[in-house]
């Protein structure tokens, strides 16, 4: 039962969501999902986010992790370039996540999936505008298909 | 003891019949190399003098098996696995391996339930090696590469037929109804002679008296011969939280390992290559033996083949007792 | 001119080394086990040389055996062993001035088929970055370039998805890739983890994934495509490919090439102010992460 369930919620087409996970950081991306929900700003309701102190603490493997337990997208969001809490560490992720995308491209998931971005405490419109964004790129990719075909795990995590 | 001969081309079709009640695990080529898995098509089956890379124990002790899940409100539901399986030609290194992995688990106060369970669900099929490979060193170990006797029935390649002899209840089930032949005119069936590579000696002798430092030197501490060799059977238990319910996982441990033997407190009692190194070599060569009577070591030869820095553990077990004498 | 006569002058060097008591252990080569064609082997003593080897089939990076011995020590170096050493001092793991480098100009190694071994095949380094003393191979160098591999899984497999599940169901975590690994020398590794526990023991892909996506990722921009984790797996997966395409993609893009000078930051511990934002939203050169 729980099983056909599981299935029936993976299969592309009418009815189907995708589940992206969402790994903002504290000081400006969190704050301005954080505008855009006080603004009463209307996105979609795909992402479940994950709070970091900094986009400089998100570890790729957090989102590799993610992303072969069955995350239909990733979105990673911190503050502009030269406007970091900590003074550099959105410089360094920059370079991290730029490689990690290319490494998660040459591996076989669509570029479409992995999402990088920097929203300010005040943009809630950008953060709004952003998620749109990415829910119809991940929409139109259809399920995360990094392990199909392949043994599975008796649970699927859910988000 | 009963011979009978199966013709080269039925034993495909009596696979073929099998397969239905039985999952089959048998050498299948895989890329540039042989390995044991479970068989789909019998035409996947190859049976010819070549050597599997890993050794097939995985079908009987896995690499990670589910025990059992259980809650935080107390309720435990045991993994079951009733899959009815054929070893189907196995090597009497692997089987003779087979049989110190019984001893481990199945002897002694505490018996491994899942290891007895899939042991008794298992028809082992030998299958004999006419030559020796690169690196094989099972005659100085006191085995006979074409024959054991720990399995159910085992074949011996005759030609255009293979020569089965069976010994077990469970091979005559499978064989049983193939012409029966002489037993003068069958194939040999000697257990092996002496073996001729062992370690005598004590433990502290063994410990004081040998340069482990200089013998384990080499070693990067890969793993690989402790995943690929037979007989090795250290495993670790591991849960894994999910949803409020935790599974536990029985899983291969190797002495390789830099975590291997860590307590909780932080001490490694083996902290170096050295002391793991060792404790590979006189686990084989000695602590089974004390325990079991057996040597862990068939002389497979695939820990030397496979080692990417080209330790072999039959000179070092030589150069060992070289040393004491 | 040849192997043969790089290989007596090499012994000539690692003697008169060893005798003037300049180092106490020289890193070689020896004849290999079974089916394996050479074996590190450890030299205390001059007389010892004498059954050092030296030819195409010492394709085995020596470089790590470094952080266990890191007084005192000669190591025969081809350039590959050579960017390793590199590395290390980059990132602060030995002491330059109590090493000794015997750099060797090196022709390619080659497989047991014959073909280049892992990580030769698009070396184009025949001189080592840092070295001591140098063994050169003579003339004739170039003509014995080594002959590469045809890449069969490409032509073999559509899609890169497919080629790394693929490459994943062949893998038996074994971890001997780790091992080998010159740039895995953390002491706690993230998959020996409990808290957080990225790699459930279970022997899924999955598992498999996390683990060969995260070394990769730890590789990135350090890699020195010895290619000794091709080497060793038991198994023969093929995991190079993924470093490989970062390392090009690291050079490409922030113009650093690990393993050439010990004196430069390496690219994944620094940043620029004006990096390119590859395969951001809104960012610029989108279709260079997502085109090829």
């Amino acid at each position: 039962m729980k099983e056909e369930m599981m299935v029936e919620k993976r299969e592309a087409g009418a009815g189907w969501e995708p589940k992206i996970v969402a790994f903002l950081c504290n000081w400006c991306s969190y704050a301005g999902a954080d505008l855009a929900g006080t603004s009463r700003l209307q996105y979609p309701p795909n992402i479940r986010i994950v709070r970091l102190p900094c986009s400089g603490r998100i570890n790729p493997l957090y989102i590799i992790k993610a992303l072969v337990d069955g995350a239909d997208g990733i979105m990673v969001s911190g503050c502009h370039p030269g406007d970091c809490h900590y003074l550099t560490g959105n410089l360094y992720a920059r370079r991290r996540f730029t490689m990690l995308k290319r490494l998660l491209t040459t591996a076989g998931i669509e570029p479409g999936r992995v999402h990088f971005t920097w929203v300010s405490a005040s943009e809630g419109n950008r953060f709004a505008s952003v998620v749109e964004e990415v829910v119809v790129k991940v929409k139109a990719l259809g399920p995360n298909r990094i392990r199909e075909g392949s043994e599975r795990r008796s649970d699927v995590h859910e988000f | 003891m009963k011979h009978v001969v199966v013709p080269k081309d039925s034993i495909k079709d009596l696979l073929e019949s099998l397969m239905t009640d039985y999952k089959i695990v048998a050498p299948v080529r895989e890329g540039q190399t042989l390995v044991y898995k479970a068989v789909n098509q019998v035409d996947e089956v190859i049976l010819n003098d070549e050597a599997a890379y890993k050794s097939p124990k995985e079908f009987l002790f896995p690499q990670t098996e589910q025990m059992m899940v259980f809650s935080k409100d107390g309720d435990i539901r045991i993994t079951e696995d009733d899959t009815k399986t054929i070893l189907f030609g196995v090597r009497s290194c692997d089987l003779e391996a087979l049989k110190i992995m019984t001893a481990v688990f199945t002897q002694g106060k505490f018996i491994d339930t899942y290891f007895e369970k899939k042991l008794k669900n298992t028809v082992l099929i030998g299958f004999g090696c006419q030559s020796e490979k690169k690196g094989c060193f099972c005659g100085d170990r006191g085995l006979n590469k074409g024959y054991s006797e720990a399995c159910d029935a085992f074949l011996t390649d005759n030609g255009d037929q293979y020569i089965v002899q069976i010994i077990t209840e469970k091979g005559e089930l499978l064989f049983g109804g193939f012409a029966q032949i002489d037993s003068q005119k069958a194939v040999s069936c000697e257990s092996g002679g002496q073996a001729l590579l062992e370690i005598n000696s004590d433990e502290s002798t063994l410990f004081n008296n040998v340069d482990w430092g200089r013998i384990s030197e080499k070693c990067m501490g890969c793993g690989t011969c402790t995943y690929i060799c037979p007989t090795c059977h250290c495993f670790v238990f591991k849960d894994v939280v999910e949803k409020g319910e935790a599974i536990r996982y029985k899983c291969w441990d190797s002495c390789m390992y830099p975590k291997f033997t860590m307590h909780a407190s932080g001490h490694n009692p083996r902290a170096s290559k050295k002391e793991r190194y060792r404790q590979r070599i006189l686990h084989k060569y000695l602590y089974v033996k004390q325990n079991f009577g057996y040597t862990a070591c068939t002389g497979c030869g695939r820990c030397i083949r496979s080692c990417p820095v080209g330790m072999n553990i039959k000179s070092v077990v030589t150069e060992i007792m070289e040393g004491l004498k | 001119m040849s192997f043969e006569k790089q290989r007596i002058e090499l012994i000539d060097t690692c003697k008169n080394l060893l005798k003037e008591g300049k180092v106490n252990l020289v890193l070689g080569f020896a004849e290999g086990q079974a089916e394996m064609s050479a074996s590190p082997f450890f030299i205390r003593t001059p007389e010892e040389t004498d059954e050092m080897k030296w030819d195409d089939a010492c394709s085995m990076t020596l470089a790590k055996y470094l952080l266990e011995k890191k007084e005192g020590a000669a190591i025969i170096a081809k350039p590959c062993d050579a960017r390793a050493i590199v590395m290390y001092l980059a990132e602060n793991q030995i002491e330059r001035d109590k090493l000794t480098i015997i750099g060797v100009e090196c022709a390619g190694m080659k497989g047991k088929d014959g073909l280049a071994a892992p990580g030769c095949e698009d070396c184009k380094l025949r001189i080592p970055p840092v070295y001591d003393i140098l063994v050169g191979y003579g003339d004739g160098l170039e003509a014995e370039a080594v002959q590469k591999a045809a890449d069969t899984m490409e032509a073999e497999l559509s899609g890169k998805l497919t080629r790394f599940q693929k490459e994943m169901e062949k893998c038996i975590l074994c971890f001997s890739c780790r091992q080998a690994c010159y740039g895995c020398y953390c002491e706690s590794c993230f998959i020996d983890r409990e808290i957080p526990n990225w790699l459930p023991k279970e022997l899924d892909t999955g598992a498999k994934m996390v683990f060969h996506l995260g070394r990769a990722m730890h590789l990135a921009g350090r890699c020195v495509e010895c290619g000794a984790c091709e080497r060793v797996c038991p198994s023969g997966v093929n995991i190079r490919y993924l470093v490989k395409d970062l390392a090009e993609f690291c050079e490409a893009l922030y113009g650093y090439q690990p393993g050439v000078n010990p004196e430069e930051v390496p690219a994944m511990t620094t940043f620029d102010m004006n990096d390119k934002e590859v395969g951001f939203i809104g960012g610029e050169h989108n279709e260079a992460c997502c085109g090829s």
